[in-house]
């Protein structure tokens, strides 16, 4: 050590001289984590980490249950039930406990999908991506196996209902999930894996893949903005560090994300089904939790219940293989939403449609779904979205910024953005007509199939009519936004009168 | 932080002390009745709005950036909700 370090040592107080101790061992000052660009200070960038935090959110709450819960078949709902009614703060927990589980799969989910429309998956993310997905099945599998522990009648049916489906599996699969979530020790045996694989194995496979992909995150950075073109480093691609800018921001974003969770648990308290016994068993009808539903309608379509039960589970798991090696089957450059107009709608199809299977499980609690029903609204749907966003992209195409900024030569930038706003508004009421044009369709099939199931009365006929006026309007009003569109460029070929009021030539 | 430092600061002393309320409050309730959960849950969520208020001050001050008043108001008629929710519940 040379003297002017001696004497710089001197005048630092004790306290100081510590942290500098433990700073040179551990780099505590240094730069841990890469830092963050500015455009990435967006709610829509942090999904996934505030998955994590109500993964952190559960891990507490689940900690403190786990010291008065008892994961035997006798004990287990007493247990659940003590904790409710006389541990301090139980019900709360339990309640807390359930809504960020939710709050989770659904994060997770939203993160998947922007994920997907803002193209994440693409070079070099693809390993990023398939490791998201396998948390997301890991998600999946928390809520699977925490689902069951409460051992309610509505959890012991629904996971039974869940682990018979695993006999349709191939065989080696099946015996592999078999050894791992039911096992040979019965009832017993079964809850205790169950437990085991909730509160040990699958936090450590999360926890493992998450810090694998922290380091890819490391590696390759937060993904740049699909608008197109470099971000200005003085303006929204400049860095902020970790800490404490981004370490703030993301704290605000978990507070108010905790704010949220804790008014939805007031708003809907926790009510702790009846205990399973054989005999409340054979009086409910099993039905899975709401993230399950969807998978659960498709099994009831009348066309897989007679093919098997293996075809109907083949054909899920395909959409999550899909989905998985995403990045190796979209392998195109562009990353713009603009320009994968059939990869957008695929993914707006997609959420429509587990929006709708998930909505028609619930409303149709262990019905068999005849194909005719799930062909229309499924189709429907489809249909219904597809037509929104073709059309959607169709309008974006039609009106080129450039067009509007040489026609206005004197104050281009004042007419420009004015046009560029009346522009944009004709774009939002554009969409609000498809909308409108895709409710009602969606009207139209709904009262098709009440009708054809139940027979004709008299309300379904108001509903059918009030559909097709609703279509009608629909049309009118796409029609007569697309002439007012051509109008301004002059390009009618055919004139309608009706649709020219209040037109003034130029 | 250009919405008037001296109103910022008030705010955010202001926010302090009505989250510190919150949680002094909080340690009076019983901890099993079910409607003092229900209350305990709504103060909780108060001191996270709050806290979350008083880093976006924070944040925004440190990136040489505008105070926006919109999350202010909107934060303050949240708390003023809760507040109200939390007395009546």
């Amino acid at each position: 050590m040379s003297a002017s370090e001696d004497d710089a040592d001197k005048k630092t107080g004790r306290a100081e001289r510590l942290v500098v101790w433990f700073d040179n061992r551990l780099g505590l000052s240094h730069e841990l984590l890469r830092p963050a660009p500015r455009y990435s200070i967006n709610p829509f960038y942090w999904l996934g980490a505030l998955a994590v935090v109500a993964f952190v959110i559960q891990g507490i709450s689940g900690s403190i249950m786990l010291l008065y819960y008892v994961p035997t078949p006798s004990t287990a709902y007493a247990s659940t039930l003590y904790i409710f009614q006389n541990v301090n703060y139980g019900q709360f927990l339990e309640t807390v406990h359930l809504y960020t589980a939710y709050a989770m799969i659904m994060l997770a989910f939203m993160h998947m999908m922007r994920g997907f429309f803002v193209s994440v998956h693409k070079k070099p993310r693809e390993i990023m991506w398939v490791t998201g997905m396998v948390m997301g099945f890991v998600t999946l599998g928390f809520g699977f196996t925490g689902y069951l522990l409460p051992w309610t009648v509505v959890s012991y049916s629904a996971t039974k209902v869940g682990t018979a489906m695993i006999g349709a599996l191939p065989k080696p699969i099946a015996s592999f999930i078999n050894f791992l979530v039911v096992g040979s020790g019965g009832d017993a045996g079964q809850l205790l894996r169950f437990f085991d694989l909730h509160v040990v194995v699958l936090p450590a496979v999360l926890l493992v893949l998450l810090a694998v992909k922290m380091y890819m995150l490391e590696t390759h950075g937060v993904s740049e903005p699909v608008t197109g073109g470099t971000p200005d480093p003085k303006k929204s691609g400049r860095l902020l560090p970790i800490f404490p800018d981004v370490s703030f921001y993301l704290l605000e974003l978990a507070a108010l994300f905790g704010a949220a969770m804790l008014l939805i648990s007031v708003l809907f308290p926790l009510n702790l089904p009846a205990a399973y016994s054989p005999a409340a068993a054979g009086q409910s009808v099993p039905q899975p939790d709401w993230y399950f539903l969807w998978i659960y309608q498709i099994i009831k379509i009348s066309a897989f219940e007679q093919a098997g039960l293996s075809v109907a589970l083949t054909s899920v798991a395909l959409v999550f293989v899909v989905l998985t090696i995403l990045p190796f089957i979209d392998r195109g450059q562009t990353r713009r939403i603009a320009r994968r107009p059939w990869y957008m709608t695929i993914g707006l199809i997609f959420i429509a449609e587990v929006i709708a299977l998930t909505i028609w499980g619930e409303k149709t609690p262990g019905q068999v779904i005849p194909n005719a029903q799930a062909l229309l609204v499924l189709g429907g749907t489809a249909l219904a979205v597809s037509i929104v966003s073709f059309n959607a992209y169709k309008l974006l195409a039609r009106h080129p910024k450039g067009q509007a900024q040489v026609a206005l030569p004197q104050s281009p930038r004042t007419e420009a953005s004015r046009i560029h706003s009346a522009s944009a508004w004709a774009s939002v009421i554009f969409v609000a007509v498809l909308g409108l044009g895709a409710f009602s369709i969606g009207g139209l099939i709904n009262s098709v199939v009440i009708m054809a199931t139940f027979g004709v009365s008299e309300l379904e006929l108001v509903a059918l009519a009030s559909s097709l006026g609703a279509l009608a309007l629909a049309i009118l009003g796409t029609c007569y936004l697309l002439y007012r569109l051509d109008l301004g460029r002059g390009r009618i070929k055919r004139r309608v009168k009706m649709f020219e009021i209040g037109w003034i030539q130029k | 932080m250009k919405l008037n430092d001296w109103l910022t600061y008030r705010i955010i002393v202001l926010l302090l002390l009505f989250g510190l309320l919150s949680v002094i409050y909080m340690w009076t309730l019983n901890p099993v009745s079910s409607r003092s959960q229900t209350t305990f849950a709504i103060y909780l969520s108060i001191d996270l709005v709050v806290f979350a208020m008083v880093s976006y001050i924070f944040r925004v001050s440190k990136w040489d950036e505008d105070v926006k008043r919109l999350p202010l108001i909107a934060g303050c008629v949240a708390l003023l909700i809760l507040l109200y929710v939390g007395l009546t519940a």
